[in-house]
C-alpha cells in the first residue's frame, strides 16, 4: 500500500513538473519532491540506492523537461542534496532560524541556476507562482512560531 | 577504523555517476524522442493554460477596449469642432467664390494635364476626346501660355505666346493702356500701343477679353522697350512671364 501511495505521489510530480516547466521554474515539484526523499533517509543500502535512483530519475526528468543536459543536471540535484544534507546535519544546525535560511538559500540558488540554464524568462506566471510561494512561507512562518 | 559498508556505497554511487557521464559524454543520453515528446506536452499545457486563463485576457481586453472606447470618444468630438470649424469655413469659401464669379471670374470648368515637350514642340496629353477644341486657353498657375492649335485624339499642340505671329491677344497694362500681345519666335510682345501711350517697367500685362479668351488673366511683366520706329505711330514692349511651360508639371486648359 505504501508503494502505491509514493507512486501516485511520484504521478502527482510528474505532472506538477510538466505543467510549472511549461512557464516557469521546478519551485514546486523540488519542495514536494525533496520533502518525500526526506523519509529515504539513508539508514541502509537499500534506502541508500533507492535515494541514488530517486536522484538520478529526477535528474533526468529536469534534464528532459528544462532541455538541459543531463551531466548539468546531475551535478546540480547531487550537489544540492549533498549540501542540504550537510547543511542539515552537523556543521550549521546549531539554531532553527539559521537552518532555514541556510536551506531557503540553497533552494533559491537551485532555483536561479535553472532558471538561467534552461533560458527562461520572466512571466505573468512566474510573478503567481512566486506570490504562492510568498503565502506558503508566511504560513509556514506563522504555523512554526505559533503566531 | 573505516566504515567499510559506506565507502562502498559511495564507490557504488560514484561509479554510477562516472558512468552516466561518460554516456552523455558519447552522445548516448540524447533522448531526443523523449525531449520532442515533452515538448510536445508542453505545448498542449499551454494551451490548456491559455483556455484557463482566457477569462483574465478577456477581462484585460475590456480593459484595453475601455480605454480606446475613451479615445476615440475624445477624438470624436474633437472631430465634430474641428467639423463645425470646417462648415463655417467651407460657408465662407462658397461666399467668396460667388463673390469673385459676380465681378469678373467665371467658375468654369477646366482640364489639368501635363505639359509633354516633343522635339522642343508643346505639347498636351489630352485630346479631342477630353472636349478640347483648337482655341482653348492654356494657364500655367494662372499665367496664359497660350491656346491650343492643333488638336489629336489624345494629345494637343500648343500655341505659345511668343511663337504667335500671325494672331494675337488683345491686352492692356495696369495703367491701362491696351495693346496686342503676339511674338517674334523668340520673345513675347505687346505691340500696337499707342506710341503717346507710357509704358512702365515691371507693369503687369493682363487680357482684355476676347472671342475664347476671358478678361484679367495674367500674361506678363514689361521688362523691356524697344526702340521706337518714328516712322510708326506705335511702340512696343518685351514682356516676360513667371513661369515656363517647359518647367512646369501641371498645366490648366479652359475649353
Amino acid at each position: 500500500m505504501i508503494y502505491l501511495n509514493y507512486l501516485f505521489q511520484v504521478v502527482f510530480l510528474l505532472i506538477l513538473l510538466s505543467v510549472e516547466s511549461t512557464l516557469a521554474t521546478p519551485i514546486f515539484t523540488l519542495y514536494l519532491l525533496f520533502k518525500l526523499l526526506d523519509r529515504f533517509n539513508p539508514r541502509d543500502d537499500r534506502s541508500f540506492y533507492y535515494l541514488i535512483a530517486s536522484l538520478l530519475l529526477l535528474s533526468f526528468c529536469l534534464a528532459l523537461f528544462y532541455q538541459l543536459g543531463i551531466s548539468i543536471c546531475i551535478v546540480l540535484v547531487f550537489l544540492y542534496y549533498y549540501l542540504r544534507s550537510l547543511f542539515g546535519s552537523k556543521m550549521f544546525s546549531k539554531n532553527f532560524q539559521q537552518w532555514q535560511i541556510l536551506q531557503l538559500s540553497l533552494f533559491a540558488a537551485l532555483q536561479i541556476a535553472i532558471f538561467f540554464l534552461s533560458g527562461l524568462s520572466l512571466n505573468i506566471f512566474m510573478l503567481v507562482q512566486g506570490l504562492l510561494v510568498l503565502i506558503l512561507l508566511i504560513y509556514r512562518t506563522i504555523k512554526i512560531n505559533r503566531l | 577504523m573505516f566504515n567499510y559498508p559506506k565507502i562502498t556505497r559511495y564507490f557504488f554511487a560514484t561509479v554510477v555517476l562516472l558512468f552516466v557521464f561518460l554516456l552523455d559524454f558519447l552522445g548516448l543520453l540524447g533522448l531526443s524522442t523523449w525531449r520532442s515528446g515533452v515538448i510536445d506536452w508542453q505545448a498542449k499545457n499551454y494551451q490548456a493554460m491559455q483556455v484557463l486563463t482566457q477569462p483574465l485576457a478577456q477581462v484585460r481586453q475590456m480593459w484595453q477596449l475601455r480605454e480606446k472606447l475613451e479615445d476615440l470618444e475624445y477624438r470624436y468630438r474633437e472631430a465634430s469642432v474641428q467639423l463645425t470649424e470646417l462648415e463655417a469655413l467651407r460657408e465662407e469659401n462658397q461666399a467668396l467664390r460667388n463673390l469673385l464669379e459676380n465681378t469678373n471670374q467665371v467658375h468654369q470648368k477646366s482640364f489639368i494635364t501635363r505639359p509633354i515637350s516633343s522635339f522642343a514642340k508643346p505639347v498636351l496629353s489630352l485630346g479631342s476626346d477630353s472636349d478640347l477644341q483648337v482655341g482653348s486657353v492654356v494657364l500655367g498657375e494662372g499665367n496664359l501660355l497660350g491656346i491650343i492649335e492643333e488638336l489629336g485624339k489624345q494629345q494637343a499642340r500648343v500655341l505659345l505666346l511668343k511663337d504667335m505671329q500671325t494672331q494675337g491677344v488683345v491686352a492692356k497694362t495696369e495703367s491701362g493702356v491696351k495693346g496686342i500681345v503676339k511674338g517674334d519666335g523668340k520673345d513675347i510682345l505687346f505691340t500696337e500701343v499707342l506710341s503717346e501711350a507710357e509704358l512702365n517697367l515691371r507693369e503687369r500685362v493682363v487680357t482684355i477679353g476676347q472671342e475664347g479668351i476671358g478678361p484679367d488673366i495674367f500674361i506678363g511683366r514689361i521688362v523691356s522697350l524697344k526702340e521706337q520706329d518714328q516712322a510708326k505711330s506705335t511702340q512696343t514692349a518685351i514682356l516676360q512671364q513667371d513661369v515656363n511651360f517647359y518647367e512646369l508639371s501641371l498645366v490648366e486648359v479652359q475649353p
